[in-house]
């Protein structure tokens, strides 16, 4: 038995103000300028050129990494002077995988993402909550997600801004690519009050009523910021009214005009049956793009044919675990892919096409030059299932796997290859006590 | 339940065949993945028919009705099928698609919203699912277009739509988008409402009304202030009296204003009623902002309708009532109310009130009209005078020429329980239930009784 005493509190003060100077460093040094090579590798990317995706694959290629940048992708080159060389050894170079969508707070137990006293929580900021020291993040990175669409829940009618956060574990204010204003938005039946929340909306007319108000309101400034909506949608009808109006808004906001403005998020769960069937899937209007997922073995295969099918039809997908702890982000484009969807559309819905929906195209989704080096290195074909991550970089560090080329810069290893005193104690040393005075009595 | 669209795919002697069902059906899947249902053209169809009712006019046997591109070009008896027709020949009757009054169809959830006591802006067709099930139960029962309003929750509900039951997109889905503003003056309105004493609102039933003064005075302050008219003092602008601070009565938006300005000056008003004094009530606030009023529900209306008559108003009642409504025991509630409306000759149309009930509309006028109601006035009003009722009357109603193809062909009768719906045809496409039994392929299981 031991007491806490003043000292042991003090103590525990200093340790941990060190310890989040420990963690700020590597974080203030994951910019530091660096040249990298990295050879030998097999790049896979895709890119859409006009809204069909290309397939582009670099058999024993160099990508070369300057500044967090990817400064040249080749077949042969020769390292610059100083670079760091990293011989890849022939394993599959992806661009890092997006989680097009992904509620703040679903692992610890759902109730951080949800504003319940407000239907319009737009000024709320998700990074406000955001926590970077999430057991989970390691986990995400192990299964090739390097960005995160970090947004609020789906209980308010007008969310908040959504946030394109990269999976650096212990790093705050965690790295993030912004491009445009993203909002996310719930016309589901999950933004009602009823008997047992005094909340208005209470139907779904008044949610939509909620939502034409907002944009009606933020369209009419004079000079509106330009912006994209993810909307939640429960039906159909639901989903060309939404169209019609924002349509109707196209004089005012040039942005907003500008192509494919809605990103629709439809959510296939063990429940979706009884909200959005697949035939209204099919029905949806042809310019809408759409977040999916998870999808799960479990789904019926008409949902799980439902990526094929909007493919065809030529819209957007783009892939999502919603926020769902343990759900494996590639699942969702191996089983779509498995019900007919084809592998550079797969790959297209897991990287670029999210990053697209999202605004930050110019910033991830892809292995091309001047883009972020948010990259991954799989052992073999990710969509076989039998490729595993072998390294994780996020502009251009290594994050996750072997080799580490600075330890110092290391933020977090993989699981299974630290020893068990180094996984522990990374954030905050003096977490466990018992473990302190073991080292400090001897 | 499988259902499918009759177009292209199929000769005349295939319409009535069951086995051609599946294999349609894939072959539709496969198109459906792609989108388009509705961009299916609609083809020409020669439809005969044993007895035609095309309500508008006398009743045609051995007739012939030809439609073209979703309308109808010539109804008679001897007209000659043009190249490319598709004849059907139906062994029954064929009657115009029914028509319903008013429910809560294709609303998930609360249809009214309940946050507040008046919403005048609100807007039902925000609240349809078009692909909700009842749609299509509805229209493989004969009903091709409904009346969707706010449910009965709110004083003013909001603003109702009608459409078609036929799948399609919201565009080719609605007839008439925001139709008819909805009133509740009846206890619908004030039912678990409570007051708050000394506690923060917990739920959203902490809300005006809960007497029926208390509703009426709502209605009327709500028009007032939409018209921003001073007739009611002080009262117009503030709280009722003796709510104080604590309450929570709301007062109209500014959306909520011009909107239900514009409700009183160009819409019909929908106002639910029940009791004799909220008919009385009803009646007195169109007086009072001269509204142009539908009344609806109205089960104690026996004594007021010769005053109904005098002012010409229309009514939509539940069919067979107090079947559907079991318990209510009021000796002002008659069973033969739809009778009594014929005999004075009021203009009524059918309400299904709730959206599951719609695909029993057929079967709840044949109540009524074992009560009483000519088979004739029966189908007039589930067709023409619904119509006309709202407002659509152009365009569906009646097998006339230049109307939209909506018409169901029934065996027999289509009120009788043996009858069943052949199928029906909604804008000129033809829709079947696939696995339904039809009554000759009923296997008779017990002894046979000669």
């Amino acid at each position: 038995m031991r007491t806490y005493s003043e000292t042991t509190c003090v103590g525990r003060a200093l340790a941990v103000l060190m310890a989040c100077l420990a963690v700020y460093l590597p974080g203030s040094l994951l910019f530091a300028e660096s040249v990298q090579l990295l050879r030998n590798a097999k790049v896979v990317t895709v890119s859409e050129a006009d809204g069909s995706p290309e397939l582009t694959i670099l058999e024993r290629a160099s990508v070369l990494i300057r500044d967090g940048k990817i400064a040249a992708v080749e077949l042969e080159m020769t390292a610059p002077e100083g670079a760091m060389v990293s011989d890849l050894n022939g394993l599959w170079l992806l661009p890092g995988f997006i989680d097009a969508h992904y509620p703040l707070g679903q692992e610890r137990g759902g109730r951080d993402a949800n504003e319940f006293t407000e239907a319009i929580t737009e000024d709320f900021d998700v990074l406000t909550a955001f926590d970077p020291w999430d057991p989970e993040l390691p986990e995400i990175l192990a299964r090739g997600v390097t960005s995160l669409a970090v947004s609020p829940g789906h209980i308010n009618v007008i969310g908040g801004p959504v946030r394109v956060l990269k999976v650096a574990p212990g790093v705050y204010p965690p790295p993030s690519a912004s491009g445009l204003t993203v909002f996310k938005a719930s016309l589901n039946r999950d933004v009602y009050g009823g008997p047992g929340l005094a909340r208005f909306p209470t139907s779904a007319a008044g949610a939509m009523e909620v939502f034409r108000g907002w944009v009606d309101e933020r369209m009419g400034n004079p000079e509106p910021e330009p912006g994209r909506l993810i909307v939640r949608l429960e039906t159909r009808a639901q989903a060309e009214s939404v169209f019609r109006l924002l349509a109707g808004h196209k004089g005012l906001d040039a942005v907003i005009s500008q192509g494919r403005l809605l990103g629709s998020d439809g959510h296939l769960d063990a429940d979706s049956t009884r909200w959005m069937r697949p035939e209204s899937w099919r029905r949806l209007p042809g310019a809408l793009d759409v977040i999916l997922g998870p999808l799960d073995l479990r789904d019926p295969a008409s949902h799980l044919r439902i990526p094929s099918a909007l493919e065809g039809r030529g819209t957007y997908v783009a892939f999502a675990t919603d926020g769902y702890p343990k759900k494996d982000l590639l699942t969702s484009a191996v089983l779509a892919r498995r019900n007919g969807l084809s592998f550079q559309a797969a790959l297209a819905s897991l990287t670029s096409r999210g990053a697209r929906l999202l605004g930050v195209q110019d910033r991830i989704g892809r292995i091309a030059v001047g883009l972020d080096a948010d990259l991954v290195a799989w052992t073999d074909n990710p969509f076989t299932l039998q490729g595993r991550v072998e390294s994780v970089w996020i502009d251009g560090q290594l994050v996750h796997g072997e080799p580490a080329p600075d330890r110092r810069r290391t933020i977090v290893r993989d699981a299974r290859t630290t020893t068990e005193s180094e996984k522990k104690p990374a954030i905050f040393p003096v977490a466990d006590d018992t473990g302190d005075e073991e080292e400090s009595s001897p | 339940m499988k259902w499918t669209s009759f177009d292209k795919n199929c000769d005349q002697r295939d319409v009535c065949r069951r086995a051609t069902g599946p294999r349609l059906h894939l072959l539709l899947l496969l198109l459906g993945t792609f989108g388009n249902l509705n961009a299916e053209e609609s083809g020409t169809y020669l439809l005969r028919a044993k007895k035609i009712y095309p309500v508008a006019s006398a009743p045609i046997e051995n007739g012939s009705v030809l439609v073209r591109d979703g309308l109808i070009m010539d109804v008679g008896t001897d007209i000659k099928a043009p190249e490319n027709a598709r004849v059907l020949t139906i062994d029954g009757v064929l009657v115009p698609g029914f028509v319903d009054c008013g429910s809560t169809i294709g609303i998930h959830g609360r249809a009214a919203e309940e946050f507040f006591e008046m919403t005048p802006e609100m807007r039902v067709v925000d609240a349809i699912d078009l692909d909700h099930p009842d749609f299509r139960d509805a229209l493989l029962s004969g009903v091709t277009t409904v009346a969707a309003g706010p449910g009965v929750r709110n004083v003013i509900g909001g603003l109702g739509v009608v459409l078609r039951t036929m799948p399609g997109s919201l565009e080719s889905a609605v007839l008439r988008e925001d139709a008819f503003l909805s009133v509740c003056l009846t206890r619908a309105a004030t039912s678990g409402n409570r007051t708050l004493r000394w506690q923060r609102p917990n739920t959203i039933f902490h809300r005006q009304p809960t007497t029926r003064m208390g509703t009426i005075f709502l209605a009327r302050r709500a028009f007032f202030e939409a018209l921003e008219l001073s007739g009611l003092g002080d009262d117009v602008s503030r709280p009722l009296k003796g709510a104080g601070e604590s309450s929570l009565a709301q007062f109209l938006t500014t959306r909520g204003k011009a909107s239900l300005r514009e409700s009183i000056q160009t819409r019909t008003i929908r106002i639910r009623v029940d009791d004799k004094q909220e008919i009385v009530a009803a009646l007195r606030v169109a007086d009072e902002f001269k509204l142009s009023v539908v009344l609806e529900g109205c089960l104690e209306v026996t004594d007021l309708i010769p005053e109904l008559v005098r002012r010409r108003v229309d009514v939509l009642i539940t069919p067979g009532a107090h079947v559907s409504f079991p318990g209510d025991s009021d000796p002002d509630q008659v069973h033969d109310l739809a009778r009594r409306l014929e005999a004075a000759g009021i203009r009524f149309g059918f309400i299904s009130t709730y959206g599951s009930w719609v695909p029993y509309l057929a079967e709840l006028v044949a109540i009524d009209i074992r009560f009483g109601l000519s088979e004739e006035r029966a189908l007039k009003a589930l067709t023409l005078d619904a119509a006309a009722i709202l407002g659509i009357d152009d365009r569906v109603g009646s097998i006339e020429v230049g109307k939209d193809a909506d018409m169901v062909a029934f065996g027999t009768d289509p009120f009788s329980n043996t009858s069943s719906v052949l199928w029906t045809m909604s804008s000129g496409k033809i829709w079947k239930d696939d696995t339904a039994l039809s009554a000759h392929n009923i296997q008779p299981t017990g002894k046979t009784v000669k």
